[in-house]
């Protein structure tokens, strides 16, 4: 196999999970916000986005776009389209966040006459961040490994470059089980970065 | 007519949750500086009572009354929520402090204390610090201005809540069992606090099973059972000589807790 070709293919697994986490968890609040808006319409529309969003498999997603709408290249395909569902499983990660913060926080938000807005955005939404981190890490690392279904539509990431250096060796051995443990070393990666973040995150005031 | 009037009025105050009555037809004033606990059986309404006060909770009917101000708006024969400006104002003047504290778990002491006085009343950074910090060493623990409610015992946090709520220089303060959970041997740190306060003339509403200090420091003493008051009066005579039965039995059986 021709080794030289991975660091690229390296690259743009990365590139495809970095920049669909990115804009996941952005688009992310915007649909949990919605989720939780005074207005009826706004929720429907974000009950509506998670459940599609998330009710397809992604690879029919990304055949979908890129050979049904055909107006991004391979690579832009696969982070919208991996930006899009992760945006649907973060608001969710998010929401669960959000309701698990003890109610007795809002209580008295409440009874200290804080607006609403302030107290969610300087009291709620940082504890619900921090309980939901690790959901999100963990999400991350997922999606280290479905960006694979990338190599379907031809982006040349770790899977695309292995299946074809196997095909024309005829071993399937080696290709794999290198691209395998890159994709285990940067899922490592991501599980200890992402572990010191939270805890940063965290800072003093869960521990007791 | 302005010293008569009581700061403090419920008037015919009825608070159901579905098919289950809480509070039937309940009246009670406070004095300006009053201090009156509001004793009873878990359940009897006492939390209730409260959480209608500050509307945490809308009565089902009825009329709470600040200053003559009538608090609670109808529209139709229903209770409704006051508008956000409106339900602001209310909460300023009514302060609250919590069984369970609720201190902000992502803020230390001082940031709590501050925060809520940025928030509520826009004070500046500056102010909002100085009189944290002079809120913090009144109640004891200027020395735990930074630290986080996770740091701190129960009593020390209690107290970090009422200066808390203090900060915003309520009219009258509405205590619901604030020394529940907290340690027997930490509790008394807080009760210094309420009794210094209720000496300067704090309008205090406390629900407590604390019967020590509603009869040192509350003025009156009220039985709230299934929803009604039972009976009240100067502290230590309801206290010392209950009139009903059930009074009896409930002190009778705190005695022996």
């Amino acid at each position: 196999m021709d080794f030289s070709l991975l660091p690229e293919a390296m690259l743009l697994t990365v590139e495809i999970t970095l920049a669909a986490m990115g804009i996941g968890m952005v688009l992310g609040v915007l649909v949990v916000v919605a989720r939780r808006s005074r207005f009826r319409v706004l929720r429907a529309v974000a009950v509506v986005w998670t459940d599609v969003v998330r009710g397809v498999p992604p690879l029919v997603w990304l055949m979908l776009v890129f050979l049904g709408i055909g107006l991004f290249t391979a690579l832009g395909t696969a982070i919208i389209v991996f930006g899009l569902v992760a945006s649907a499983y973060c608001a969710e990660i998010y929401r669960s966040g959000l309701e698990a913060v003890p109610r007795g926080q809002t209580e008295a938000l409440a009874a200290l006459a804080v607006p609403a807005r302030t107290g969610q955005l300087r009291v709620v939404a940082p504890q619900a961040a921090v309980i939901a981190a690790p959901a999100v890490l963990s999400y991350a690392i997922g999606l280290v490994k479905d960006s694979s279904l990338a190599s379907v539509i031809g982006v040349a990431e770790l899977t695309f470059v292995a299946n074809r250096a196997a095909n024309r060796t005829g071993d399937g051995i080696t290709p794999f089980v290198t691209v395998g443990v890159l994709y285990l070393l940067f899922s490592l990666l991501l599980a200890v970065a992402g572990k010191l973040g939270t805890q940063r995150l965290e800072g003093r005031w869960r521990t007791r | 007519m302005e010293a008569t009037r009581p700061q403090l009025a419920v008037k015919d105050l009825s608070k159901s949750f579905g098919d289950h009555t809480v509070l039937s037809h309940l009246d009670l004033h406070l004095d300006r500086g009053e201090v009156v606990a509001l004793i009873g059986p878990s359940g009897g309404g006492k939390s209730t009572l409260l959480r209608c006060l500050n509307q945490l909770e809308l009565p089902t009917s009825g009329q709470v009354e600040l200053d003559g101000q009538e608090l609670v708006a109808y529209r139709g024969g229903r209770a409704v929520a006051s508008s956000p400006k409106a339900l602001q104002k209310i909460r300023r003047q009514v302060g609250m402090v919590f069984q369970q504290f609720n201190l902000f778990a992502n803020m230390t002491a001082e940031q709590n204390i501050v925060f809520a006085q940025r928030a509520a009343l826009g004070t500046s950074k500056d102010e909002a610090h100085a009189r944290a910090r002079a809120l913090l060493d009144r109640v004891g623990l200027a020395h735990k201005a930074g630290s986080h409610p996770a740091q701190l015992s129960g009593g020390q946090q209690q107290r970090v809540a009422i200066a808390r709520s203090l900060a915003l220089d309520p009219a009258v303060m509405l205590f619901d069992e604030p020394t529940s959970a907290i340690d027997p041997e930490m509790r008394s740190e807080v009760l210094a606090v309420m009794r210094e306060l209720a000496e300067g003339g704090m309008t205090m509403l406390v629900s407590t099973h604390e019967m020590g200090f509603a009869k040192q420091a509350s003025d009156r003493t009220v039985f709230l059972c299934d929803g009604g008051i039972l009976e009240q009066g100067p502290s230590r005579q309801l206290l010392d000589e209950p009139q009903h039965d059930r009074t009896r039995q409930f002190l009778r059986a705190l005695a022996e807790a």
